[in-house]
Parts: C-alpha cells; sequence; structure tokens
C-alpha cells in the first residue's frame, strides 16, 4: 500500500482491475487462475494472453500515462508493450501475480524510454484524449499540477521515476516495489526519499517563481 | 506538514488521478488486437532460434554459440600447446615465435640471455635435423640480438655463453654446407614440400642418425669439448636451453 509512512497519497481502496478476492480460497483461485493463463500464454494460446491483458492492461496503461502524461503515447506504449510480452514469453520464469506484474512493467519501462527517446524529447506532455470523470474545471487543474509534476520528474533518474510510479500510482508496497525492482527495501527507500525531496525542491522553486 | 510537504502532496495526488484515468475502449479494443495478432502469428510469437544440423538434429543458437565458443578455446589452447616449441619453419612456429616475443616484452625480462635461449633451442632443433637450414637461420637471428643485449663487460657468464654458441652455430652452418643441398621449409614459408624436410623420413637420409653418410661425424664441430656439450648430447651447447 502506499506510502502509509509519509504525507502523501493514500492507497486508493480499490484495485486498478476488479475487486480484490476476499477469502484465502479465492486467492488461491485467482493465483491458479493467473498461472494456467501464463502456461497458456507460453503455448500461444489466445485465451491465456486475454487473462493477462485483462489483469494488467490497466496498470500498464497507468504506468506509461504517469509516465509521459500525452494519452495517445501512453496508449502506443501499452499496445507495444502487450506486442513485446507476446514476444518474450519464454523469459517470464514465474507464475505469480507480483513477479508476472513486475515483468510487465519491466517491459513497459523500457518502451517508455524508447517511446522518449525516438521522440527525443523529455515528458513534454500534449494531452490528445477525452478526460473521463472529472468535471472540467478540477481536471485543468489537476491536470496541469500533473504535468507541472512530469516536468519535474524529467530530473531524476529513471530509477527514481520508476519507483515513484510504482509507489504512488499503482500502489505498491516497499516490498513489492523492492520486488519488483530487484532492489533492498532499504534502498527503495532511500531513492524515494531522495526523488521526493528533489521534487519538493523543484516544485517549490517553480511556485515561487 | 509544512507548506513545502503539502504542495508536493497536491502535485503527487493531482499527478496520479491524472495518470490512473483509464484508457479510452478504443484503445484498449486496438491494443487487445494487436496482441492477438502477435500471439497468432508465428512470425510475432517468441520463437526458440534453432540451427538444424544432419540428422533432424536441431541445436538451439545459444547452445551452438555456446559449444562454438568453447571448441574455439579448446582449439586455441591445443594450437597454443602443440606450438610452444614448434621448431622454425613448421606451421606453428608462430606461435612460438609470439611466446617468445611475449616473453621478451615482460617485465624483467633478461632479453640477451632470452635471446640466447632461444638460439640454443634453434640450435638444438638444427643438431636434431629439425628444418636444419630455417633453425640456423633463426639461431642466428637470435645470436645477433643477443649481442646486441649483452653488457658491455664482456668477461660475464652470458658473454662465454654467446661465444660457445656462436661456435656450435658456425659449426651447424659448416655442416649444413657440406650436405647436399636440399630445399628447407623457411619460417613463414607455405607448406613444405615432400622432398623438402630431411626429418620427414624420404629419401634424404639423415646426417647423424645410424645411417649418418660422412665418415667423420664431428668433422667441424664445436672446437672445444665442452663448447659443444659432450659427444652425443642432443643439446648445441651447455646453456639451459629450458624450454
Amino acid at each position: 500500500m502506499p506510502p502509509a509512512d509519509t504525507p502523501y497519497p493514500a492507497a486508493s481502496p480499490e484495485r486498478l482491475i476488479g475487486d480484490e478476492p476476499d477469502g484465502v480460497g479465492e486467492i488461491l483461485a485467482e493465483t491458479n487462475r493467473l498461472a494456467q493463463a501464463v502456461r497458456a500464454a507460453r503455448r500461444a494460446e489466445e485465451a491465456g494472453w486475454d487473462v493477462l491483458f485483462e489483469r494488467f492492461h490497466a496498470d500498464v496503461h497507468a504506468y506509461a500515462l504517469a509516465r509521459l502524461g500525452d494519452w495517445s503515447s501512453a496508449e502506443d506504449v501499452t499496445q507495444e508493450t502487450f506486442v513485446a510480452a507476446v514476444r518474450s514469453i519464454r523469459s517470464l520464469r514465474e507464475e505469480r501475480e507480483p513477479a508476472v506484474q513486475a515483468w510487465f512493467l519491466h517491459i513497459c519501462k523500457h518502451k517508455v524510454m524508447d517511446h522518449v527517446r525516438r521522440k527525443g524529447r523529455r515528458d513534454r506532455t500534449v494531452d490528445l484524449g477525452v478526460p473521463v470523470a472529472l468535471d472540467p474545471a478540477q481536471l485543468t487543474e489537476t491536470k496541469l499540477r500533473a504535468d507541472d509534476m512530469r516536468a519535474a520528474m524529467a530530473d531524476l533518474t529513471e530509477d527514481q521515476r520508476d519507483i515513484l510510479i510504482r509507489r504512488f500510482v499503482l500502489d505498491q508496497s516497499l516490498e513489492e516495489v523492492a520486488a519488483g525492482t530487484r532492489r533492498t527495501v532499504g534502498a527503495v527507500k532511500s531513492m524515494q526519499h531522495r526523488a521526493l525531496a528533489a521534487l519538493e525542491k523543484i516544485l517549490v522553486a517553480r511556485r515561487a517563481a | 506538514m509544512n507548506g513545502s510537504d503539502a504542495t508536493l502532496a497536491s502535485y503527487l495526488i493531482a499527478w496520479r488521478e491524472d495518470s490512473l484515468r483509464p484508457p479510452l475502449p478504443q484503445a484498449r479494443e486496438r491494443a487487445r488486437n494487436a496482441m492477438r495478432a502477435a500471439a497468432a502469428s508465428p512470425v510475432g510469437r517468441y520463437r526458440v532460434r534453432a540451427l538444424s544440423l544432419p540428422f533432424g538434429v536441431r541445436l538451439r543458437r545459444a547452445h551452438a554459440l555456446f559449444a562454438g565458443a568453447a571448441a574455439a578455446v579448446i582449439g586455441g589452447v591445443i594450437v597454443g600447446l602443440l606450438g610452444w616449441n614448434a621448431p622454425a619453419g613448421s606451421p606453428l612456429y608462430g606461435v612460438r615465435a609470439a611466446r617468445q616475443s611475449i616473453q621478451l616484452v615482460l617485465p624483467g625480462a633478461e632479453r640477451a640471455a632470452l635471446h640466447l635461449q632461444y638460439a640454443e633451442a634453434s640450435l638444438l632443433d638444427a643438431h636434431n635435423d629439425t628444418n636444419a637450414i630455417a633453425s640456423i637461420a633463426n639461431a642466428r637471428t637470435e645470436l645477433d640480438a643477443a649481442q646486441r643485449d649483452l653488457p658491455a663487460d664482456r668477461s660475464t657468464p652470458l658473454w662465454t655463453r654467446w661465444e660457445r654458441d656462436e661456435s656450435e652455430l658456425a659449426t651447424e652452418e659448416t655442416e649444413q654446407e657440406q650436405e647436399p643441398r636440399a630445399p628447407a621449409i623457411l619460417p613463414g614459408s607455405a607448406s613444405p614440400s615432400p622432398h623438402s624436410s630431411r626429418d620427414d623420413g624420404g629419401a634424404i637420409a639423415s646426417p647423424r642418425g645410424s645411417d649418418h653418410a660422412s665418415p667423420e661425424p664431428n668433422e667441424g664441430r664445436s672446437p672445444s669439448p665442452g663448447a659443444s656439450g659432450g659427444e652425443g648430447s642432443p643439446r648445441p651447447s651447455g646453456g639451459p636451453v629450458g624450454e
């Protein structure tokens, strides 16, 4: 869950896709379903890929949008991520949900980097999409702040951005981020702290200016 | 929460809200269709890159690369071992020449002693009729190089050793001139002619074997018994060949 140890936004109670399974039996069934889907995907069966798509599409899209801010670019990157996942499914060794999610996000991270490199830009945001479920005034303010945030994040390292997205957009716990990025919890904490301190400095300076 | 914390928190909340906007349904379907197309296409799917070998054997490319690298390393080691002391003129002499060149440039190398050692090894080859002409030429080169690197003080043991080797070389050269002329394999030459080598068991008899043709085996050899290392000794000098 997000940053209970910081004054920053609390985790949203709902998951990005579907509801959390309630009991142990449901969790086991869900785990088993995902493992079966991974095995089916390895056999290039469409049904397996559909399950993976349903489960991880929102995560991948949120990651891309958090990083790029550009609606159409985020959609392109999300699509590229799933196509690349099909091509590299054999590199997915585990069938547990956190590992599969980490695998998708890892592919997405590299697709985002490729995209940024291709376009020759650093987090410039041009929103071409249609926002959903927010009133226009709130949207404008939210959008402006979000774009400022992305612009400020351009001064961070790729790994720092990666950790911030996982923590504050995808609501991953420190342990989940550590497992997904193959770091220790201490290292993740330290990187998050440095990244937030840097962001704070940049944003306060901008506001003052 | 102080002011800057609140500022950062408001930005983080806005960023989060903006990033969690759900994708457009059309875009989602487009991504799904692209993924399905990739999964259905044999080109798009992950393929094990394999090499087809005879008898229906298929080898993964990674395995083939590993096997190739291992074979190259093993082959290199074998060539290195075979060529370590290859006589001048032999196809693997390059390995020996490379080794000697490296030894000469190593820190702390005694160049004069090393050149003498190489010359003595070549003299030994010539003495054993192993590519004699090329070995003699090589010994000459090494002795000349040794002379350039010898200390100015001619009373040092290295000078004595050099003189002894020079004498031995002169003996070998004299013997070579007296023997029937046969084309030799020179260093860097192409594959040897079937009649060019005297150690190939061909028609040209060895001058120093049991069927030695010369009535006087020691004629023209080393001027002093000590210098030749004694009769019957395979070594051209008393110095350390040590290779």
